[in-house]
């Protein structure tokens, strides 16, 4: 095994736990934004512009820790610095 | 140049070329329009309030001048009522008085009647009387009453002074007879003259310068007559008297 | 399957600028942009009755309200810089559901170029509105220890920006060409759909976020007085 196919091979595998450890906080964290926002819908059902936008924002804030994670994922499947190009 | 840089620097220009095409060819017409129809809609907003103000003002004076109207109709009715009330009450006083001058002139003529109704009534039983004695007398007819007529007329005219009594004319309804004579030249003293009146019908009438004393048949039945129906002035007053 | 992720496919070299395949479909997407909403803005100002101008005002409504809620008050340039970048990144996410045809927003530096765009305008739009000491003052707000801080929010939000659109377009756009390549009829639709959505999503949260950015620059003056 030579040492780009062993930088490879944990490349790939880095990219997968990544993807998969960043997505369970943003998963968490997404769940609590909507159960909250539902639960001011309901008890606001008037504000239902202004708590929709706001939960909006909210999740794409912490939609892009999620990101973040995709990108370095994909930096390390297409765009490995260590590896040669193809 | 890198294409990545490139990419960048031409992404940048062109999303502002778009923002100003959109800014220019799409959102500039809407805002106007919307503008604009806020702006019309602000405006018919005003002219209706406008308006409804002008509604309200005239249906105030509308309102008031029901008002008044009402309250002039009231007056006028009241003041009808009022008048109403008083012609009533006038024609009801009219009324009752042409009741009371008709009754008051039904009893007058009730009265009248009465009254003509008596005095015919009177008249009639001294008609009657008159007759009846006029009958009687003519039924005693004879030297019999002339004597007794004689005898009454000597009787009265002894109350006379003696020298009122001559010269004294007697008329009688046949010649005197000798007894008669007697008696009367016995109260009147000689010369006498004496004078045959037929109509007279029975007994003498005695004329003195004191007076006459009539003791005919037809005087009697004269004097009977107007002791029934005694003779009555104008007014009636006898006859209320023999009513009363 | 070419994945071309954050590589950039030149389609020809004019002398020293490359002519690249975002280059083309950006500004396809925009030439599709000004022809299919030229004519409701004609439509909008010939005739207020129609379809067209009736979904103009609607949008156009819509679009006033966030702004006015965003900044407090309505402000034209912002109305018009929110509603294009929507317009801009609905647009390109639908052309990209054409066979063949990637959205310029799965391109990096297509998206940070957008993300650039919004760090600029904010203090654009702050110094415009509450002049250069007003707006630097925010910098400093609660206290002056926190100006660092500040700057690394900026900095961090814009390229949260840029990635955020970036990551949501090229997934999407990536899973599509996976599934693609790996069965082709039929079976992508709902994976298409759901892209399409994500992309409409991340438009109106790209559109809201910057109006969000620019309008706290706007009102700065307006918290510090509250």
């Amino acid at each position: 095994m030579s040492e780009h196919t062993i930088l490879a091979l944990v490349s790939i595998i880095t990219a997968g736990l990544t993807m998969a450890l960043g997505a369970i906080g943003a998963a968490f964290g997404e769940s609590r934004i909507g159960a909250a926002g539902m639960d001011a819908l309901a008890r606001q059902p008037d504000e239902a512009g202004a708590i929709t936008r706001n939960q909006f924002v909210a999740l794409a804030m912490v939609e892009s820790t999620a990101i973040f994670c995709l990108v370095i994922a994909l930096v390390l499947l297409f765009a490995n610095p260590l590896l040669p190009a193809r | 140049m890198s294409p990545a840089f490139t990419n960048f620097l031409f992404e940048a220009v062109n999303f502002l070329v778009l923002a100003a095409v959109l800014g220019w060819l799409l959102f500039k017409p809407i805002r106007r329009a919307l503008d604009a129809e806020q702006a019309r809609h602000a405006q018919e907003a005003e002219a209706a309030r406008h308006q409804r103000e002008e509604a309200e003002a005239v249906s105030r004076a509308a309102r008031a001048e029901r008002e008044a109207a009402g309250r002039e109709s009231e007056e006028r009715r009241r003041a009808l009522l009022a008048s109403a009330r008083d012609e009533a009450l006038q024609a009801a006083e009219a009324a009752k008085r042409v009741q009371v001058e008709d009754r008051r002139r039904l009893e007058k003529e009730l009265q009248d009647w009465r009254d003509a109704s008596a005095a015919e009534l009177v008249d009639t039983i001294g008609r009657i009387a008159a007759e009846s004695v006029r009958r009687l007398l003519a039924a005693l007819d004879g030297p019999a009453l002339d004597l007794a007529l004689v005898r009454a007329a000597c009787a009265e005219l002894a109350s006379v002074p003696a020298e009122a009594r001559a010269p004294a004319s007697v008329e009688s309804a046949r010649p005197l007879d000798a007894r008669a004579r007697g008696l009367l030249e016995e109260v009147l003293g000689a010369g006498v003259r004496e004078r045959v009146v037929t109509a007279l019908g029975a007994g003498v009438r005695v004329t003195t310068p004191a007076g006459q004393v009539d003791a005919t048949a037809l005087s009697v039945a004269r004097q009977a007559a107007r002791a029934v129906n005694p003779p009555r002035d104008a007014s009636g007053a006898s006859l209320e008297g023999a009513d009363a | 399957m070419s994945a071309e992720v954050f590589t950039e496919h030149v389609i020809v070299w004019l002398g020293p600028v490359p002519l690249t395949r975002t280059m083309a479909t950006s500004v396809a997407t925009s030439l599709f942009l000004w022809g299919a909403l030229a004519p409701v803005g004609r439509a909008v100002a010939r005739a207020p009755e129609g379809r067209l101008a009736a979904a103009g005002r609607l949008m156009y409504r819509f679009l006033r309200d966030l702004v006015t809620e965003t900044v407090g008050h309505p402000s034209r340039g912002l109305e018009v810089f929110s509603g294009s970048l929507f317009l801009f990144i609905a647009g390109a996410s639908l052309l990209g559901q054409l066979p063949g045809f990637a959205p310029p927003t799965t391109n990096l530096a297509a998206t940070s170029a957008l993300a650039a765009l919004v760090f600029l305008a904010v203090p654009f739009a702050g110094i415009r509105a509450r002049g250069l000491a007003g707006y630097v003052k925010r910098y400093f707000q609660p206290s002056p220890l926190l100006f660092p801080l500040h700057l690394v929010s900026e900095l961090s939000r814009t390229l949260a920006l840029a990635l955020r659109l970036f990551g949501n377009m090229m997934s999407g756009h990536l899973i599509v060409a996976l599934i693609v390549a790996l069965v082709g009829l039929l079976v992508p639709v709902p994976l298409m759909a759901l892209d399409l959505l994500i992309g409409l999503l991340q438009a109106y949260i790209f559109t809201i976020l910057a109006s969000v950015y620019i309008g706290a620059a706007i009102r700065v003056g307006e918290e510090e007085g509250a």
